[in-house]
């Protein structure tokens, strides 16, 4: 865990964020409450604040050294000294962008060694000038951290997005737990020189720093959302994986770190005004500052590690708990009452409890009602979750591609149709000895449960009756059965709907279409417009002359010449698995058409002889037109997450 | 925290990510990845993630008796295009290895073969 590119990262952080702080802690925090009189800092406070300043950016330059070396050594997968010498560092430095900001950031510590005495003048303090330059260089030393990292990698709006609210994150964290270094100085020094004067500079500048504290961490609990949504991308990831733990980690440690400000400033700063207790209240003022300076850098520390581990949203999330929460109970008639009768005796019990806690009058009454009502709901509780497994969220990596999906149709007939029946229904040949018996894979149940669930019982079996699969067929293959399983559910149900409801959403197989102008994109690629896919064979082909140039031509007969400006395919899995919708063979999709909506899902079929006639331009213009207006969104399409 | 690490590592080994911790990964290929094609391709493009650092990305093509037939040097586009000039390719299984470094300096390889003429 502690090799030695992550120990640099952090160092580094660390001591950029402490640079940086001091600037901000001077300025915004010092000089403000500064008592008039004394005009100035006191020289051995300045001496320190100086060594500080001076520490902290030698330790920055040394750590950046030996970051860049290390990288440069693991680019190139060279030993250090071979990195060094052979040129390698010069072309990480001019040719990538982490030896571009390495540069700039360079400079800027260069300027900063030059703002330092500037910073903390012998006298008086840093000119408005002065301190606003010294502020900017701080937070471009800190933002600039971010522009190597995992947010800068990321393309177009969300990258840019990403890229500045991770910079502002940066300066807000340099701010805070760079400041409580000097903040810990001004305590001890009170201690030290005691006094009426010192007390007041003491409860000031907690006063003063809790207030820039509130205005940090809410930069901080923002940006940091912001982050969480695109490096996450969920709850259960944030549970479920190494990023999202630490991230929980690092979480607790700031939730701490705002409970100890916030005893500073609510129970230790209005006991200073006594003059007896005073010394012991600043001797904890102090120590609570390095408490939460031990914080600040177990933080820094998780940052190094999350800098190099992958975002969670690129990996799958491991379900730490044998439940998940489920809203199933609320939208099934039969437990509908019962499911609403207890959110009612939840929210009614969580509302007495914080009536209590809010009004001292009846605050012991409404504690106990609200309690018991609570234990009352307790045991009814399991009726909002539901049975999940370690796998319960991970995502198929398949993009329901019609190949996945042919190559599941050929798996379970090998392996799941002589119990499920060859379609599907629960009903093969083995079924009728089994206990229990099995599923109906077409029964509404399967869109209630998730990607992740089928794979664990695939993979793992159910009971006596349902073997594991684990050991005979590769997580691809399980992946393909489920992507097969859906399908297969959804074009039974696609059979009945297509003509009449039209309101369905069912997500259409996808496959890849090679277009005249060369480009080969994804069916899925060109959601946001309607499709009209239409299925040629040889009994078809003078269909092709009376299509819109619009239509994706899929051409049953790979010697079929469509000519014109058609997007066409000719895989034989996309007839194979179109078929399965079409409620008909191979050979009988001749001929036949499906549309497409603008969200991806597939509405309508339509094949010769059927009425409304589609080669009749006017009666396909006005289905189109029905269907544009009324878009319907598709289960999510299984995600990309990149195996090749 | 082992532990942690070793269910991510096992996750990654299930998924066959040949890189563990990594960021720019293939989005698609031309040719597709695992794909036949009826003509020899004159160039191959990958498409990634992420913008990648051209100066530590490298792709080597290799036929089935492991000689290299790509032109070298692959140019780096936008949109995170990766683009290698292929020598005529005769029919046969080719395989790609791609090796990529993301602007956030961490490394991805990868492989994947695909078939030129029929079946």
């Amino acid at each position: 865990m502690f090799e030695p590119l992550m120990l640099a990262r952090t160092v580094h952080f660390a001591a950029a964020a402490m640079f940086s702080g001091l600037t901000f802690f001077v300025l915004f925090i010092a000089e403000p409450v500064w008592p008039r009189a004394l005009g100035r800092l006191e020289p051995a406070l300045r001496t320190q604040f100086v060594r500080l300043g001076w520490t902290m950016l030698a330790v920055s330059v040394a750590s950046g050294f030996a970051w860049l070396l290390l990288l440069t050594s693991r680019l190139t997968g060279q030993r250090l000294l071979p990195a060094m010498s052979e040129g390698a560092v010069w072309k990480v430095l001019t040719q990538t962008r982490f030896g571009q900001d390495w540069l700039v950031r360079a400079v800027l510590a260069l300027l900063l060694a030059i703002f330092i005495k500037r910073l903390l003048p012998l006298r008086g303090w840093p000119s408005r000038r002065d301190g606003a330059i010294a502020v900017l260089l701080s937070a471009v030393f800190m933002a600039s951290l971010g522009w190597a990292g995992h947010g800068g990698a990321n393309t177009g709006t969300p990258g840019l997005i990403q890229v500045a609210a991770d910079a502002l994150h940066l300066i807000a964290a340099g701010a805070w737990i760079g400041g409580l270094v000097p903040f810990a100085l001004v305590m001890a020094r009170a201690l030290r020189t005691r006094g009426e004067a010192w007390k007041a500079i003491a409860a000031n500048v907690t006063r003063r720093f809790s207030t820039f504290g509130v205005v940090v961490v809410t930069v901080l609990l923002l940006t940091g959302l912001s982050n969480t949504w695109f490096l996450v991308g969920g709850f259960p990831a944030l549970l479920g994986t190494a990023y999202g733990q630490l991230l929980l980690l690092k979480i607790a440690l700031v939730i701490a770190m705002v409970a100890v400000a916030a005893i500073n400033r609510l129970v230790l700063v209005p006991r200073l005004q006594d003059a007896a207790g005073a010394e012991r209240v600043l001797g904890r003022m102090r120590r609570n500052g390095l408490i939460e300076i031990a914080f600040g850098v177990a933080i820094m520390a998780i940052v190094g590690a999350l800098g190099t581990t992958p975002p969670a949203a690129h990996t799958q999330v491991q379900w730490p708990f044998p439940a998940r929460l489920s809203a199933a109970a609320l939208n099934d008639p039969a437990t509908r009452t019962e499911a609403l009768v207890l959110l009612a005796a939840m929210t009614a019990g969580t509302a007495l409890i914080l009536l209590g806690v809010l009004v001292r009058r009846v605050r012991w009454p409404m504690l106990a009602a609200g309690s018991i009502l609570l234990l009352l709901a307790l045991p009814w509780l399991g009726m909002f979750t539901v049975e999940a497994y370690p796998t319960s969220f991970y995502a198929s990596p398949t993009g329901f591609s019609v190949q996945s999906i042919a190559a599941g149709e050929a798996l379970f007939l090998q392996n799941c149709s002589s119990c499920h029946g060859l379609d599907g229904h629960g009903d093969g040949p083995a079924a009728k000895d089994l206990q229990p018996p099995p599923a109906d894979l077409t029964a509404g149940h399967i869109y209630a449960h998730s990607d992740g669930d089928l794979f664990w019982w695939i993979t793992h079996g159910i009971g006596d009756a349902m073997p594991a699969f684990g050991a005979t067929l590769d997580p691809t293959g399980r992946w393909n059965l489920i992507d097969f399983i859906h399908a297969n559910a959804d074009a039974t149900r696609f059979g009945s709907a297509a003509d009449a409801g039209m309101r369905n959403a069912f997500l259409a197989p996808d496959f890849v279409v090679d277009c005249a102008d060369g480009s080969s994109p994804l069916m899925g690629d060109m959601r946001g417009r309607i499709l009209h896919l239409v299925f040629v064979g040889v009994h078809t082909v003078a269909r092709v002359r009376t299509l819109e140039p619009t239509a994706i031509v899929v051409r049953l007969d790979p010697t079929i010449s469509v000519g014109g400006s058609f997007c066409s395919a000719d895989d034989p899995d996309v007839a194979k698995v179109f078929a399965l919708y079409a409620g008909s063979s191979v050979e009988e999709l001749d001929g036949t058409e499906f549309i497409v909506d603008q969200l991806g899902s597939l509405r309508s079929s339509w094949h010769p002889g059927l009425v409304p006639d589609w080669t009749d331009p006017k009666v396909f213009a006005q289905v189109v037109e029905t269907i544009r207006r009324t878009p319907s969104a598709p289960r999510a399409a299984p995600g990309h997450i990149h195996t090749h | 925290m082992r532990r942690l690490v070793a269910a991510s590592s096992a996750l990654f080994l299930l998924f066959g990510f040949e890189a563990a911790w990594a960021h720019a990964f293939l989005d698609h290929a031309e040719p597709r990845v695992g794909s036949s094609v009826a003509a020899a391709p004159r160039q191959l493009s990958l498409w990634f993630t992420q913008d990648l650092e051209p100066a530590f990305s490298t792709v080597e093509v290799h036929n089935s008796a492991g000689a290299r037939v790509d032109q070298g040097k692959p140019r780096i586009g936008p949109a995170n295009v990766m683009r290698v000039g292929l020598k005529p390719l005769p029919p046969g299984t080719y395989r790609v290895l791609w090796h990529a470094l993301s602007v956030d300096t961490h490394t991805t390889e990868g492989s994947f073969s695909f078939h030129v003429g029929s079946h």
